[in-house]
């Protein structure tokens, strides 16, 4: 893009005035296909029609920052909860780029505590955490992980600088234990 | 009237500052002469599945990009580099002519079949002249495809078979399992995405495939992705190039999961059977032990079974 001159101490403002004019006009927005402009005391308005139908999916995760929200989704029938509430009345967790692996990745997980085969029934036995692994299949030891999204940063000596967020679940889930063996699936 | 320099440079650098457009998510905009042209992309909200393949023809060859998936929570790799790479890993595409019966979304755009107007018959082959049919269908095209499959190295279930004759007991039959993960060593553990010319799913042994020692245990599990089908133009005659049209059909639209049958890799286990038979061929005396109802044949599957590190798939 050619900004319009700078002006020279002594010198005429009369060339840097003309290009000034023709930046103004090159900066007049037009709409183009499928945009809708609307111009008023305070400014243009700008509208795009997109399409209606975006694909969502459960377990949505969204990054604002260091926090993380996580979409409605359950598993078991049972939705997670963030400090006591459940998770799609708008809580967030911690999710910092900075505590990535070699890699530059960095994975949000489903955590899932259980009592003998079944799902506890403490406080928060099914929340949100950040893991440097996705873990995703666990042996009864009180918890299993399954992985929802993934930070990655381009560089890992640089976590967090360019980094992509990739959902990896789509789904509401259910458990399936098979002998010590927990599976997680998505839900029928 | 003097205007101070100064002055107009800060004139300016507010005009530039407010009169700017910059694009946001899923929009562009152009500058021009008369005026900055705003537009929406609605690719942008598009709705593209893990594993998407995007063909493109880089001018020597067919290559494809594929849109990061995940197994496990893991990005497989191409080539040893993550699907989530900046750029992304590019695979080439070992595109080979179909040389059966195209399916028929391609018969219905002029793809011929090969054995078309071939009959045959139990004493002989007849060859019908089916020109005719060209009246009333597109002007013929070729086709070439290339399979796009995701596969996990795991250690393969190896073993060998020893028969002793003991005149008083009869025979008995001892089966010694070994485990080659030799793949794992120079693999690892992390999925890969392959393109080949025709992906055919690892086939397991069967019990008489490991008892006679045939059995060739894949030392991988592995998962068709898509398929890329390159569509010539009409009447065309030279190799495959950018002139061919890309169409992929996908067999994979989610993430993934894989497990081993074992949580842990079991340690081998070897097996005796007191056959209570004397002599006889390799072959039918394994028959024997397999057929249904056979008491050794529930133990020797199971034996089998709980020893294999096969793996399977699911999406998640």
């Amino acid at each position: 893009m050619n900004l319009p001159p700078q002006a020279a101490k002594g010198k005429s403002v009369k060339e840097a005035w003309s290009a000034m004019c023709r930046w103004a006009k090159s900066s007049s927005l037009l709409p183009g296909p499928g945009v809708r402009l609307s111009r008023g005391a305070n400014g243009t308005t700008i509208n795009f029609r997109a399409p209606r139908q975006i694909f969502q999916g459960a377990f949505r995760v969204r990054l604002s920052g260091d926090r993380a929200s996580v979409g409605f989704g359950t598993i078991d029938g049972k939705e997670p909860t963030i400090d006591g509430k459940p998770a799609s009345n708008g809580g967030t967790i911690a999710f910092r780029a900075a505590s990535a692996d070699e890699e530059g990745r960095s994975w949000l997980v489903l955590r899932v505590t259980l009592d003998g085969k079944k799902i506890s029934e403490k406080r928060d036995a099914i929340t949100f955490a950040q893991s440097n692994a996705p873990g995703i299949l666990a042996g009864p030891d009180g918890t299993i992980q399954h992985p929802l999204a993934v930070l990655r940063s381009p560089d890992p000596k640089k976590p967090g600088v360019g980094a992509t967020l990739y959902q990896i679940e789509f789904f509401h889930l259910r458990i399936l234990r098979a002998g010590d063996r927990f599976f997680i699936l998505p839900a029928a | 009237m003097r205007i101070p320099a100064a002055e107009w440079n800060k004139l300016r650098a507010h005009v530039v500052r407010h009169a700017h457009a910059i694009p946001g998510a899923a929009c562009s905009v152009t500058r021009a002469a008369t005026g900055t042209i705003l537009r929406g992309e609605p690719n942008a909200f598009r709705w593209r599945h893990p594993w998407f393949v995007s063909p493109s023809w880089d001018g020597k060859q067919w290559t494809a990009t594929v849109r990061p998936g995940f197994v496990n929570g893991v990005s497989p790799t191409i080539d040893g580099t993550p699907l989530c790479a900046t750029p992304p890993p590019v695979l080439h595409l070992p595109v080979t002519e179909v040389s059966s019966a195209p399916p028929p979304f391609f018969a219905a755009l002029g793809v011929r079949d090969p054995m078309e107007g071939i009959r045959f018959s139990s004493s002989q082959v007849q060859i019908v002249d089916e020109s005719w049919r060209d009246a009333f269908r597109p002007p013929p095209r070729r086709l070439a495809r290339c399979d796009i499959s995701l596969s996990i190295a795991r250690p393969a279930l190896g073993g060998a078979v020893g028969l002793q004759d003991a005149a008083s007991t009869g025979q008995s039959l001892n089966w010694t399992p070994s485990i080659d993960s030799t793949i794992l060593d120079s693999r690892g553990t992390r999925p890969i995405i392959q393109a080949s010319k025709n992906f055919e799913p690892p086939r397991q042994p069967t019990a008489l495939d490991r008892l006679m020692g045939t059995a060739i245990d894949p030392q991988e599990d592995a998962v068709l992705l898509s398929t890329v089908f390159l569509l010539s133009p009409p009447q065309y005659d030279g190799p495959v190039d950018g002139s061919w049209a890309p169409y992929v059909q996908h067999a994979c639209f989610w993430n993934l999961a894989h497990a081993s049958r074992h949580a842990e890799a079991p340690d081998p286990k070897p097996i005796t059977l007191a056959t209570g038979l004397v002599g006889g061929m390799f072959d039918g005396l394994f028959n024997q032990l397999l057929a249904p109802g056979n008491e050794h044949a529930d133990r020797i599957h199971a034996a089998f079974a709980s020893q294999s590190h096969e793996g399977k798939f699911w999406t998640i």
